[in-house]
């Protein structure tokens, strides 16, 4: 997992929720725990490899989480969904 | 402190029926036992009994109306104990926190130590039913448990950190330990994880509860105990070997 793990400590302010990460031979999983938040609610910025989840949940709880994707993941095409009250992001792996 | 640098603060002497079962949740991965005891501890109304206070822990006090308390707590009602931790174990504790719940499980007379932990599965949130399996260091719980049909054996693997220790330690004592141990994520909390092992345990002990509030309050309950997490995460990774798994 730490081959995964490029996260970046957030500002000042915000959460860094709580995230862990597994693959299998078509995509990388990031699932990452906010309670209380709709994908709805959910920013995701991705400027090549890295992408940024920022977000205010509705208890007002402000969460943001950036991190490097691997070189062999394409970041472009990251789908986000909400399963079992935890987001879900599927990056698929490229070729 | 005593040689082996706990001490027990009792705050009242329980009158506990018999067969008496010890409960022991410690943070591990998903927090699975940490959350199921506190959630019996909840919704039983359990009575307060000792507090523990344990040397070589990372020092937290834990603030509940205003009021400090020691993380370790012990509760009981009816033929029921319940320990709960709020302090991650680190590695160089293990032994200490083990022989400590060996020492409560003589001193009350305990017919069986149930130990609840997740097994980390990496496709944890795909998985449609939670599997859950036991571990026992005694025969006749095993052959107990076999005719019981509540979890499935766990017949190869590794148990590691605090409850290896738990299990180890209480077999040396002869003392009966059993495992329950509930399909999970290792580094979030699993509510719904603690739920399949409540089930379990209040089956085996032989009371009824439901889990409906432990599953409605997911979320709060995730939120609440993030930190806990994180630091169990730590110790985890500060193990010098593997994590549960079969």
């Amino acid at each position: 997992m730490s081959r995964l793990e490029r996260i970046r400590s957030s500002e000042a302010g915000d959460i860094t929720p709580l995230y862990t990460i597994y693959e299998d031979d078509n995509s990388f999983y990031y699932i990452i725990d906010i309670p209380y938040v709709e994908t709805s609610d959910v920013n995701v910025k991705i400027e090549g490899n890295k992408v940024e989840i920022s977000c205010v949940n509705r208890k007002g709880h402000r969460y943001k989480l950036s991190f490097k994707v691997p070189p062999n993941a394409s970041a472009n095409d990251l789908k986000m969904t909400k399963v079992k009250g935890r987001l879900k992001l599927s990056i698929p792996k490229k070729g | 402190m005593n040689n082996l640098s706990y001490e027990t603060v009792m705050l009242e002497e329980p009158n506990l029926s018999k067969p008496r079962y010890l409960l022991v949740g410690l943070p591990d991965a998903g927090l699975v036992g940490q959350i199921a005891s506190e959630y019996l501890i909840r919704e039983l109304s359990m009575t307060e009994t000792a507090h523990l206070y344990v040397q070589k822990l990372p020092v937290i006090a834990q603030i509940s109306n205003g009021l400090a308390k020691p993380p370790i707590r012990l509760y009981h009602w009816q033929n029921l104990l319940v320990l709960n931790s709020w302090v991650a174990i680190p590695p160089n504790s293990v032994h200490e926190v083990a022989s400590m719940v060996c020492d409560i499980a003589s001193k009350f007379d305990v017919y069986t130590l149930i130990s609840v932990t997740g097994i980390p599965i990496s496709n944890r949130l795909d998985a449609e039913k939670l599997n859950v399996y036991w571990v026992s260091n005694d025969e006749g719980l095993a052959q107990e448990m076999g005719r019981m049909g509540l979890a499935s054996k766990f017949d190869e693997g590794y148990i590691a950190g605090p409850y290896a220790q738990i299990l180890l330690e209480s077999k040396r004592r002869k003392l009966r330990n059993l495992v329950i141990t509930v399909e999970s994520f290792l580094d979030l909390p699993d509510p719904e994880a603690s739920a399949v092992a409540v089930d379990v345990i209040s089956n085996f002990v032989g009371f009824k509860i439901s889990t409906d509030n432990l599953l409605k309050e997911a979320e709060g309950i995730r939120s609440r105990i993030r930190g806990l997490m994180e630091e169990t995460k730590r110790s985890i990774s500060g193990r010098t070997g593997p994590t549960t798994y079969a």
